[in-house]
């Protein structure tokens, strides 16, 4: 029961709970984002003729609904959101709603440092650069994944000047 | 009205008033035909009439600075449609259906916990007390399924209920009831 602590004193209520307004703060409170996301897609059939109100500050939650369901409070007022929510990635609406860079500044400073070097064609440094981002977040990371084509690009190039 | 006066389980001010800015709630509901209707009607059978119970299908209430304020006086009445029913259960023996077509407000702050329930009918306070409701609820429809027990119109196995409820979050999942902790006492 541990998993869903929060959640199974609503399920209990909603056996008894219909044609009622239910206000859930904080809905991600103990859940995992995949029970969170199965959870909020079956909320609207549990109990009868129910409307659910619920706040949140997680992306995982946002992306489960469309924009004309959510509400924004910021600077003491209550507001639509202009941000496109539903089935979008979650560092997208991060960035577009919340604010916060899909990075850490730490991270979009060596992203900064790697293009520079690609730029000034200092292949050294932009390959120091690569394999630091390699190490920090995996083969695999979009942004280690385009910083390789770029690398790539730019070794083929100074190749081929070679050549000629 | 006092905000102290709102009767909305779960709702309870010192949780929700924890900045340092004074709350602020504005709240238009609406009012299903049948909702009033039964509003009305259990008022009536109450003898609530302090003053009549308007009709409206739209109503607002403002809260600030610990009051609450309607459009009048009477519009607090139309939101007692479920109290008026708990009300009622105590003398009616077909309280089955009292609840039907009345609801309430319930709020799950974030402290809520596994045994943080707001519906009256269970009084629970602590884990062992939860577990004491499903064994009552796991036993009652032990009973119905060994046909000792037929549901009456408008009653519910509670345990089906919220095994259905609990398999549409949990699909591979079920609630197997009361089991015995521990070891079997050998013979």
């Amino acid at each position: 029961m541990s998993a869903a602590n929060g959640l199974f004193s609503i399920l209990l209520d909603l056996v008894n709970i219909n044609n009622s307004i239910i206000i859930i703060d904080e809905i991600e409170l103990h859940l995992h984002p995949a029970l969170l996301r199965d959870f909020l897609k079956v909320l609207p059939n549990l109990g009868n003729n129910n409307q659910f109100i619920i706040t949140s500050h997680s992306p995982y939650v946002l992306r489960e609904l469309p924009k004309e369901n959510i509400l924004i409070a910021k600077d003491g007022k209550v507001q639509p959101i202009n941000v496109f929510t539903k089935g979008r990635d979650v560092s997208s609406i991060i960035e577009e709603l919340f604010g916060i860079p899909r990075r850490t500044p730490e991270a979009l400073q060596k992203i900064e440092a790697f293009y520079a070097a690609i730029t000034q064609q200092q292949l050294d440094i932009a390959k120091q650069l690569l394999n630091e981002m390699e190490t920090e977040w995996g083969t695999l990371d979009e942004g280690v994944v385009r910083a390789q084509m770029y690398y790539e690009d730019l070794l083929n190039d100074m190749e081929d000047e070679i050549h000629q | 009205m006092k905000v102290d006066r709102l009767d909305w389980d779960g709702f309870d001010y010192p949780f929700i008033q924890i900045g340092n800015m004074p709350l602020k709630m504005e709240m238009d509901i609406e009012f299903a035909a049948n909702e009033r209707e039964k509003t009305r009607s259990y008022a009536e059978e109450l003898k609530k009439q302090e003053s009549p119970l308007p009709q409206e299908v739209r109503l607002s209430l403002h809260y600030n600075n610990r009051r609450v304020n309607a459009n009048a006086t009477a519009n607090y009445y139309q939101f007692s449609g479920y109290q008026y029913a708990l009300q009622l259960k105590k003398y009616r023996t077909d309280y089955l259906n009292l609840f039907d077509d009345v609801g309430t407000i319930y709020w799950y702050t974030e402290q809520r916990t596994a045994h943080s329930i707001q519906n009256l009918d269970y009084n629970v306070k602590n884990t062992d007390a939860l577990r004491n409701i499903l064994a009552k609820m796991h036993y009652f429809h032990l009973h119905r399924l060994q046909k000792d027990i037929e549901l009456r119109p408008g009653q519910r196995d509670s345990f089906e209920t919220l095994n259905n409820l609990y398999q549409k979050v949990f699909p591979t999942r079920s609630l197997l009831g009361a089991e015995p902790i521990g070891k079997p006492i050998l013979a």
